[in-house]
């Protein structure tokens, strides 16, 4: 052990980050260094020091005050997160098994129907019985419970929209009447739905969540389940454990809306939406 | 659906459980770290929603401050990000200051008072004033070792670093406070300049 190398270890010795062997080491050479014994002596008492100085600084009183003030504060905030539905997102596989495990083998055999449907003659072609893709990706795509990238109006949305989506991403719930149960515009981000590029917008419905992809559905043939017509419109509508979705068309631009509220629901809300 | 609820409900409370004791610790080095109350708080704000947000990536059991100081250290990071060039021009006004450090070794040991503790002569704010006029980089890690006492290991984690890194950082950082603290005791009279052309022409006087 040399002065240089007391030099180089002076600081890990002092924060305890060296073994046994190497601290008996340094203290061998520190005691018989006068050199060394000033430097581990100045070290130790400057650290000592500004350990003291800077601890104090929270007895001053605005920090005192602050505290209670900040506890609050955080605390408003994780309520307002909850509220908006931004609270921790549940991994995916838990979250998987929370809703699908009653439904894991119908899975399977849709899994199989839709490779059948992707790798066959009419790849592309969005068509199936219960393992229609669109359905599954907007279930996924929903309960993934990513945060919004944009926040904002409606016409804040679209105008952030514009040029990264290749079609005009308008919010479907504009002029939905304003009930307690209307739809409340959340955000969005940038998404992909069947390896299209898509806007994904959230609401928030009472108490449910709702996701709306907007995409391009050219040369895609909808189907699900179910079918019904609103104000002249075919809207294809699944329920899956526990979600409902809706694929519907609207002036060329394609939509899927998932969300935890029943059939019912979501199409007097649908309802509402196309008839304004 | 009441699974979901309630399960969200335990997440809330267990969130609180773990992460807030660590409020104070994370308001006193954003507080260093931004220099201002009102910008200290909205980071420790937007760190806890972060941390909130991605609470299931938590493993229960593990060190949950290191992993909320590394949430706080990135979201400090990212927004800082657009002044990026201030914190440039401040690592560059760091790197020679270090030289001059190093030139001047001898000098300043020659300056050191004999207890070697510039600090406990002045007072706090001229300390923490020291302390907030290093780069952002070399603060954190003076704080989180000096202050908070993370070991290398988890500061490097924080900082997402080799511990190499850290240890190089934790000298050039002490180096450079001890130099600043130093030019505030000679300020105030304290200590006595290293060097004093007045002294010495004085002493040379027949």
């Amino acid at each position: 052990m040399t002065c240089s190398d007391v030099d180089m270890l002076v600081h890990p010795y002092l924060d305890g980050e060296l073994v046994a062997e190497e601290r008996v080491l340094v203290e061998r050479h520190v005691v018989g260094c006068p050199h060394c014994r000033e430097l581990v002596g100045h070290e130790t008492t400057f650290r000592e020091h500004l350990r003291a100085r800077l601890r104090l600084r929270p007895q001053a009183q605005h920090e005192v005050v602050a505290a209670p003030a900040l506890r609050r504060r955080v605390l408003d905030a994780l309520d307002r997160a909850d509220k908006a539905g931004e609270g921790p997102a549940l991994p995916w596989a838990k979250t998987l098994k929370m809703w699908f495990a009653p439904a894991l083998g119908a899975l399977a055999t849709a899994a199989a129907i839709v490779v059948f449907f992707s790798s066959g003659p009419n790849a592309g072609r969005i068509s199936g019985l219960a393992g229609t893709p669109l359905v599954e990706e907007a279930i996924a795509g929903h309960m993934k419970n990513l945060p919004p990238e944009v926040r904002g109006t409606d016409d804040e949305i679209r105008s952030w929209m514009r040029g990264k989506v290749a079609i005009p991403v308008r919010p479907p719930f504009i002029h939905a009447i304003q009930l307690s149960s209307s739809p409340r515009l959340v955000g969005a981000r940038l998404s992909h739905l069947a390896s299209r590029d898509a806007g994904q917008i959230f609401y928030w419905v009472g108490a449910s969540q709702m996701t709306v992809y907007v995409f391009d559905p050219s040369g895609w043939e909808f189907s699900a389940p179910a079918r019904r017509v609103i104000d002249g419109r075919v809207v294809y509508v699944a329920e899956r454990a526990g979600y409902t979705v809706a694929l519907y068309r609207d002036r060329g631009i394609g939509y899927a809306v998932a969300t935890d509220l029943d059939e019912a629901t979501l199409l007097r809300l649908l309802e509402a939406s196309l008839r304004e | 659906m009441l699974g979901r609820l309630s399960s969200n409900r335990k997440l809330r409370k267990d969130f609180e459980r773990e992460a807030l004791p660590h409020l104070g610790a994370l308001h006193g080095t954003a507080l260093r770290l931004t220099r201002n109350e009102r910008d200290a708080e909205d980071l420790v704000q937007d760190a806890i929603l972060r941390a909130y947000r991605y609470f299931t990536k938590f493993e229960p059991g593990t060190n949950c401050k290191a992993w909320l100081f590394k949430i706080l250290t990135n979201t400090f990071i990212t927004r800082y990000h657009g002044r990026k060039r201030d914190l440039e021009l401040a690592l560059a006004v760091a790197e020679e200051a270090e030289t001059n450090d190093i030139l001047s070794h001898e000098a300043q040991l020659s300056a050191r008072d004999p207890e070697g503790a510039v600090a406990s002569r002045l007072l706090s704010d001229d300390v923490v004033r020291a302390l907030e006029s290093l780069p952002a980089e070399f603060r954190l890690v003076v704080l989180l070792c000096d202050i908070e006492e993370f070991s290398y290991k988890e500061i490097a984690e924080i900082m997402d670093c080799p511990v190499g890194t850290v240890m190089s950082r934790l000298f050039r950082a002490r180096r450079l406070l001890q130099r600043a603290l130093h030019d505030y005791a000679v300020e105030q009279g304290i200590i006595k300049p290293a060097i004093n052309l007045d002294d010495y022409r004085r002493r040379q006087k027949p």
